[in-house]
């Protein structure tokens, strides 16, 4: 059993005990990456010097005086998604076009982090800008599926869950648009939380689609999920749109009771297109979840359909101009020309990939004059219809279940040529992110030797509930004990 | 054929708040380059905008002042477009929704007055200052003004003549002056004008085809850039020829516009909602507690000088169109000044002065005070009007106490009855003259005895007695 | 070239593949077939449409499966929503630059976008508010307080290029 297969409790109980110390699990950390992460590619940047000397002043403290129970994150090894600023490490969104860029500033979450004395092994790699479900999209290298390394991790946040599977280190941070944390969660046999927008500051987090974006934790097991929420949540007044709420305590969730709960499955997600070995997984868990007395009920979610076409313009357009930015005037990596329209074009055609290139166009389409009202406002009318479709259910039941993917991790390649396909791997994600509400993916099971991820979606601000339901069938299973052989 | 003139106003005005309008960077100008600068007004990646609660307010009472609707809700939007001056490649404007819509302003222009319509007031970020380099083939970027508040202000087109324009840019100013919203100086860059004009036949309803004017860095350049556009348009129409629809600039040394660029379609700026910023909904009770803040404004004013004081409505009128001249008048008025005289010195001497030097009223170092004392001084006799120049002169230029002044340079006016008889006396000893020619029914002679005298006196004799006693003695011969 | 083949039968595939229909013939013509659900009408329309628009069909009647395909229409260099030179305009708003190749493949593929999306318009969103935040939170504003800027140093730190503390560019004057 790897270090990182403990909980994150317990490893910080054997930090309290000075059964271990701060850089023994830092060095574990670089130790297994140095081991498996040629094969895997899960990091991009590593920032070992920093990292170590952090360690010896944590140990330290350490020796100094005990650390307090509460401080369950004190000296723990974390991995950074390489979207999210951390000011003297570079930060490149997995994009030529930042390759040399070195920010001024710590997200608040990194900066939250911080606060509890984590450690920053390094930046995870991930699609560019976020925009991809194989992370095939990264310009740097491939991550493979620890599982089955012939096959994807899943995208955007490849690197995070990717890590956290291969046990490189105990927990990470990524960010989800329209299921880049979840799909991966999947995809990996991980746990990975998609909180409701505005519980999770997006102070420095290189925005994709500003409306859609959340940071969230990828973990191996639910309570370590909540105590990395548990940090890194809360309001920012240097994000408008992060919700002025207080955070709950979100460990007192997982008591394992979900007695009376009600669950609703959308017909829609275990539909066409769902893959048969998937559904059976996902309909074991509902009667693992009904054993523990929950109750779940056939319901319908009319407008998931259009669900994947609202993403792909309101994302699309939001981010054309969220990446407008990168024109290699201020930072980044400019292509100079005789003049300033050629520097700016082949900056961006050069620094950007084929991907980021064909959402920026379909974005900067959608947008333009004639075409928007048919397009982008006709989208956001419609997003309007799915978010309702969630306040329906949650008038009368506590969460909606359903698989996090249609598949299992594919073959590396196999979807690249055709944007749709890949596109509608996210189908059942991305309502989640329009609507704005919580949802986890947590592992229920292999098929044909790759993870099935359950999906769980909460109401807007109840992660408790999601952890909850998590929790519980968590510890009536052991299917998040199962791990890659590497 | 006769044309119409038809012109709109788009105005930008920096407000003055201590920090830019979604960073807590400092707006001061003049700073060295980029040194007022942080990662988010620089749109570094992953920063995110937080509006300043002061720049909405000042939008809100610009909008009040104008006579405009207030939203009940607004919003931002994105507007796209590439530039080096504009960092994150679209700027924080307002589309749809604009903080104030359907207001109005009254010009005066040849006594007539009339009201100009205006569209609407949006608050959106300023954009960076470029230093361009013709020779060495560059251009520099300074970021220090980028996110600076701007309320845009865009007229109706109501205007008809350049005239018409100046009178309304200088009735903008001083509304932006009076309630406190922005300094307005054309030369720092915080007050900026665009104009759009076209002609149409006279009696055509439909517009002609407008041409916009760029670079109008005064109210002045605005009039004469009008004047020329409206001449150079109305040869162009008479002579058979077309108006393109075109952004043109002032060229000051030619005195000319000359054109920038045809406008290809109307530009695609892809406006759409800014996701970063939360919906704004504008309370009876928040509108109400901007609505206490407004002072007075020009209109009022000019109206409560003439009721009041009784002043002619022109005087009346220049006394208001700037604040600080309109302030200083006040703050005089409140020192016990007299109004008519006070008025008729800030419109005679004290404007004469600035426009001589080029000055501001704010830049001379005469109080209000000063100024009262000294027209107290006047008015008990201890000087004359002629020896007031005088001190009037150090005043200005010097400030200090009228008081002192007099009694320092003995400016003191000479009312004692016998030194003025004898130096009468001496003077028409001097002028048999003149003592005949006014006996013999030349009133005027004794003008020319008067100046006589008062040249003895070396000013500081008393007129009034000067021209009694000679009327007395000339009698007594 | 851009080939569409439209297959549908009464069922559901029979709105779907009308609906996916709409964006490229005449969006009228094809509701008034949704409404009549007649294929009788729904023949001559697409005749019509076809003969309109230049589209080559083809309608035998093909048993396929459990589905009875009445139609299969072979698209021809049809109404493309996406043109070339859309693409490159689109190109040119955006700051990038493509091979004629790549324009080509680009104005198929959002093409194909697009028409996905045109699903879209299956429902009726006239009365439907739109969504640009998904809570509502509200008059989010911070004080009028200036707080310390970053040194010189650091803002020129990431410049590419630069000049007397200020960003260098190539001329932005033509």
């Amino acid at each position: 059993m790897g270090l990182f297969d403990h909980k994150l409790r317990d490893i910080h109980e054997l930090l309290h005990n000075k059964e271990l110390t701060v850089t023994e699990l830092v060095e574990e950390s670089y130790k297994r990456i140095e081991e498996v992460d040629e094969k895997v590619g899960a990091f991009l940047r590593l920032n070992k010097e920093a990292a170590l000397k952090q360690a010896a002043e944590l140990d330290d403290q350490l020796a100094k005086g005990q650390i307090q129970s509460k401080e369950v994150l004190f000296g723990l090894p974390v991995g950074i998604k390489d979207n999210i600023s951390t000011k003297g490490l570079k930060t490149t969104c997995g994009s030529q076009l930042l390759d040399n860029f070195d920010p001024l500033y710590d997200a608040t979450v990194v900066e939250k982090l911080a606060s509890a004395n984590t450690v920053t092994i390094g930046k995870l790699n991930m699609d560019e800008f976020a925009m991809g479900s194989s992370n095939e999209n990264s310009s740097y290298k491939q991550v493979k599926n620890p599982w089955d390394l012939s096959r994807v991790p899943g995208g955007s946040s490849g690197g995070s869950a990717a890590t956290v599977a291969a046990g490189e280190v105990p927990f990470s941070l990524g960010s989800d648009t329209g299921g880049s944390i979840r799909q991966p969660a999947a995809f990996c046999g991980v746990v990975g939380l998609k909180p409701t927008y505005g519980r999770v500051s997006r102070y420095g987090l290189v925005a994709f689609a500003s409306s859609l974006d959340q940071i969230g934790p990828i973990t191996r097991s639910v309570e370590d999920n909540a105590y990395v929420l548990q940090q890194i949540a809360g309001y920012d007044n240097r994000d408008s749109t992060s919700a002025d709420k207080d955070v709950p305590d979100y460990l007192a969730a997982l008591d394992g009771d979900i007695k009376g709960m009600k669950i609703a499955v959308p017909k829609e997600y275990l539909g066409e297109g769902v893959n048969e070995d998937v559904k059976n997984q996902v309909k074991q868990a509902l009667q693992h979840l009904e054993d523990l007395g929950a109750t779940w009920d056939e319901v319908s979610l009319p407008h998931s359909k259009y669900a994947l076409a609202t993403y792909y313009l309101l994302a699309s357009s939001e981010a054309s101009a969220n990446l407008a930015r990168f024109d290699g005037i201020r930072y980044g990596v400019r292509k100079e020309q005789t003049n300033l329209i050629d520097t700016y074009k082949q900056t961006r055609t050069d620094g950007f990939g084929d991907e980021v290139k064909r959402r920026i166009m379909l974005g900067t389409f959608a947008l333009s004059s004639g075409y928007y009202d048919a397009y982008y406002k006709k989208a956001q009318k419609v997003r309007t219809l799915i978010k309702q479709d969630f306040e329906d259910i949650f008038l009368n039941y506590d969460v909606v279940i359903g698989p996090t993917t249609p598949t299992t991790a594919f073959k590396l390649g196999e979807n690249l040529d055709d944007p749709l396909t890949m596109y509608a791997n996210d189908i059942l994600t991305i309502p989640v992110n329009l609507a704005g509400v919580p949802a986890i993916s947590i592992p229920c099971g292999l098929a044909d030797g790759l993870p099935v991820g359950l999906q769980i979606i909460g109401k807007h601000f109840d992660e408790e509930s999601v952890y909850r339901v998590a929790h519980a069938f968590e510890q009536a299973t052991d299917y998040h004990k199962q791990k890659p052989e590497l | 054929m006769s044309f119409e003139t038809v012109i709109g106003l788009e105005v930008h005005v920096e407000l003055k708040t201590n920090s830019k309008i979604f960073c807590s960077c400092s707006t001061e100008f003049g700073a060295p380059p980029n040194t007022h600068t942080c990662p988010v007004c620089l749109g570094h990646p992953g920063v995110l905008p937080v509006l300043n609660k002061r720049a909405v307010e000042f939008a809100m009472k610009a909008s009040m002042a104008l006579n405009c609707d207030i939203a009940e809700m607004t919003k931002f939007d994105r507007k796209n477009y590439f530039y080096p001056d504009n960092p994150k490649a679209y700027q924080i404007s307002q589309f749809d929704r604009p903080i104030g819509e359907n207001g109005w302003l009254e010009i005066e222009v040849n006594g007539e007055k009339k009201k100009i319509g205006i569209t609407r007031l949006h608050l959106e970020e300023d954009a960076g200052k470029l230093t361009h380099d013709e020779e060495e083939g560059h251009t520099l970027v300074d970021y220090n003004r980028v996110g600076t508040p701007l309320v845009e202000i865009v007229s109706e087109p109501d205007i008809r003549t350049p005239e018409e324009a100046y009178a309304y840019l200088e009735k903008l100013k001083a509304i932006m002056q009076y309630t406190e919203v922005s300094d307005c100086k054309m030369e720092e860059g915080s007050l900026r004008c665009d104009a759009n004009i076209s002609l149409r036949p006279k009696g055509q309803k439909e517009f002609g085809t407008k041409t916009e004017l760029k670079n109008l860095n005064s109210f002045t350049n605005v009039l004469k850039g009008l004047e020329y556009e409206e001449v150079r348009q109305a040869e162009e129409l008479s002579n058979g020829g077309e108006i393109l629809q075109e952004t043109r600039r002032w060229n000051e040394p030619s005195k000319k516009t000359v054109l920038m660029r045809v406008k290809e379609g109307s530009d695609d700026y892809r406006y759409f909602p800014e996701p970063d910023l939360v919906n704004l909904y504008i309370q009876e009770d928040w509108k109400e507690k901007v609505r206490q803040e407004i002072p007075e404004l020009p209109d009022a004013r000019q109206k409560r000088y003439i009721n009041k004081f009784d002043l002619p409505a022109y005087d009346a009128g220049v006394l208001t169109q700037q604040k600080a001249m309109s302030d200083f008048f006040e703050e005089g008025l409140s020192q016990g000044g007299p109004a008519k005289p006070l008025s008729n010195w800030l419109m005679g001497e004290v404007n004469a002065y600035l426009k001589d030097k080029n000055k501001e009223i704010t830049d001379i170092p005469m109080t209000p005070e000063a100024l009262v004392n000294m027209i107290k001084l006047i008015e008990k006799g201890t000087i004359s009007s002629k020896i007031a120049k005088k001190v009037f002169k150090e005043l200005i230029e010097n400030g200090g106490d009228p008081e002192k002044i007099v009694k320092d340079k003995g400016l003191v006016q000479i009312s004692d009855e016998g030194e003025i008889r004898k130096m009468v006396n001496e003077t028409l000893d001097s002028n048999p003259q003149s003592i005949e020619d006014y006996q013999n029914g030349k009133d005027k002679a004794i003008g020319f005895l008067v100046g006589q005298v008062m040249k003895a006196s070396r000013g500081k004799a008393n007129p009034q007695m000067v021209n009694q006693l000679l009327v007395e003695e000339i009698k007594q011969r | 070239m851009t080939i569409l083949v439209c297959v549908f039968d009464e069922t559901e595939a029979f709105i779907e593949e009308s609906v996916r229909l709409k964006g490229i013939l005449n969006k009228i013509k094809v509701e008034q077939v949704l409404k009549k659900k007649n294929n009788n009408i729904l023949y001559q329309i697409i005749c019509l449409i076809a003969c309109l628009e230049h589209i080559w069909y083809d309608h035998t009647i093909v048993k396929s499966g459990i589905e009875q395909i009445f139609f299969q229409i072979v698209e021809v260099d049809a109404v493309e929503r996406i043109t070339k030179e859309q693409v490159r305009h689109v190109a040119k708003l955006a700051r990038l630059e493509f091979k004629e190749e790549k324009i080509e493949q680009l104005a198929y593929e959002l093409d194909e976008i697009i028409s996905f999306a045109e699903q879209l318009n299956e429902l009726d969103t006239d009365n439907v508010e739109p969504t640009s935040h998904v809570l509502d939170v509200r008059n989010v504003l911070r004080e009028d307080e200036v707080k310390p800027s970053l040194s010189r140093e650091e803002t020129m730190k990431n410049a590419p290029d630069q000049k007397d503390g200020q960003f260098k560019v190539p001329s932005v004057l033509e």
